[in-house]
């Protein structure tokens, strides 16, 4: 048990490293950063709400987190194992 | 140390490998012959695990593979047909990251490292990105990734597939040192390489297995003594059997 998590760890380590080889993870950070301040300030009116709450943050977040999640999803990094571009039978049995 | 017994594997309708029966033993190098399509890297795949069987069965170490496939796996090295590898990471990161799956850590992985390194000679591409290598030291940097471990048991689907006669001529002594306390199957294509690197060789077609023997008693077998005459002999090519 102890060495299935051993293994698990490393494949999560390897998998979230393969975001930063290429600048992908960064362009999904800004654009994430972007659009979440766009929805609290200007979309939640987070000032005009005059009430000391995170609410025009946190009613948009799951909109967010479902658009950009599923986009991270149709263009993985370079060697993610599940993306198109990774292709070969021997890849996908990785899988 | 393999054992593999009436093994059968059917696509659909296709009987690719066909009551295939063997046994490897420790210092046993077994070279794996056979016409494109004879069911050769199907066998592999179910002595290593990575497909199911659709009858017989395989043990390795005494372990059956269908039983104990996480045990079996820790002991087995396996280099797939098209050596796969992650092509965004540089080779020492992707071997750091195949010693840290077979649980090597510290000190352990770091000498395990070393000595596939230096068995596959990639101490100049270690900081490259895998897709910027040729083929040839790709192909090495994924029969490092199976050496990582020092396992007992070695499958190899082509290892010398697409390097050039230098690095062949590396990959075969390599082979054969190593069978003297393993026990290695391999497959390929090129004849010579079986009478260079083997201790057994096993020629399968369609499935079946239709030779087994020292490449010394297959080349007998054949009239000139040849043995890529004793091959041609008894497998048919893909365009013989299409038509019968």
């Amino acid at each position: 048990m102890r060495a299935s998590w051993a293994v698990i760890r490393t494949i999560a380590k390897r998998e979230l490293a393969a975001y930063f080889e290429s600048p992908v993870a960064y362009v999904f950070l800004v654009i994430f950063l972007l659009l979440s301040g766009f929805f609290t300030f200007t979309f939640g009116g987070f000032f005009e709400r005059g009430e000391a709450s995170l609410a025009a943050f946190f009613n948009w977040l799951p909109w967010l987190f479902l658009f950009r999640g599923c986009s991270c999803f149709w263009c993985p990094p370079r060697g993610c194992a599940c993306g198109p571009r990774s292709g070969g039978s021997e890849r996908s049995s990785f899988c | 140390m393999i054992k593999v017994e009436n093994l059968s594997k059917s696509f659909g309708s296709k009987r690719a490998v066909d009551g295939v029966s063997f046994e490897v033993g420790k210092g046993e190098v077994l070279g794996f012959l056979g016409p494109n399509g004879a069911g050769k890297s199907t066998t592999m795949r179910m002595i290593t695990g990575f497909v199911p069987p659709s009858a017989g069965s395989v043990s390795v170490c005494g372990l059956d593979v269908q039983e104990n496939p996480i045990e079996v796996k820790r002991r087995i090295g396996y280099l797939p047909e098209a050596a796969p590898s992650y092509t965004e990471m540089s080779v020492l990161s992707f071997l750091k990251f195949a010693a840290e799956m077979r649980g090597l850590r510290g000190e352990g992985r770091r000498s395990a490292i070393r000595r596939a390194v230096e068995l596959c000679h990639l101490e100049n591409v270690l900081g490259q990105a895998i897709d910027t290598l040729s083929k040839g030291f790709r192909h090495r940097t994924c029969l490092a990734q199976a050496l990582i471990h020092d396992p007992e048991v070695l499958i190899l689907d082509e290892p010398t597939d697409g390097l050039d006669p230098n690095q062949k001529h590396e990959v075969r002594t390599l082979i054969r040192e190593m069978g003297e306390n393993k026990a290695i199957i391999f497959s390929t294509h090129i004849l010579e390489e079986v009478e260079a690197a083997c201790t057994r060789a096993i020629i399968i077609d369609r499935g079946r297995i239709v030779a087994n023997g020292t490449p010394q008693e297959l080349k007998a077998r054949a009239a000139t003594g040849k043995l890529e005459d004793f091959f041609r002999s008894i497998t048919r090519s893909d365009t013989v059997a299409e038509a019968a």
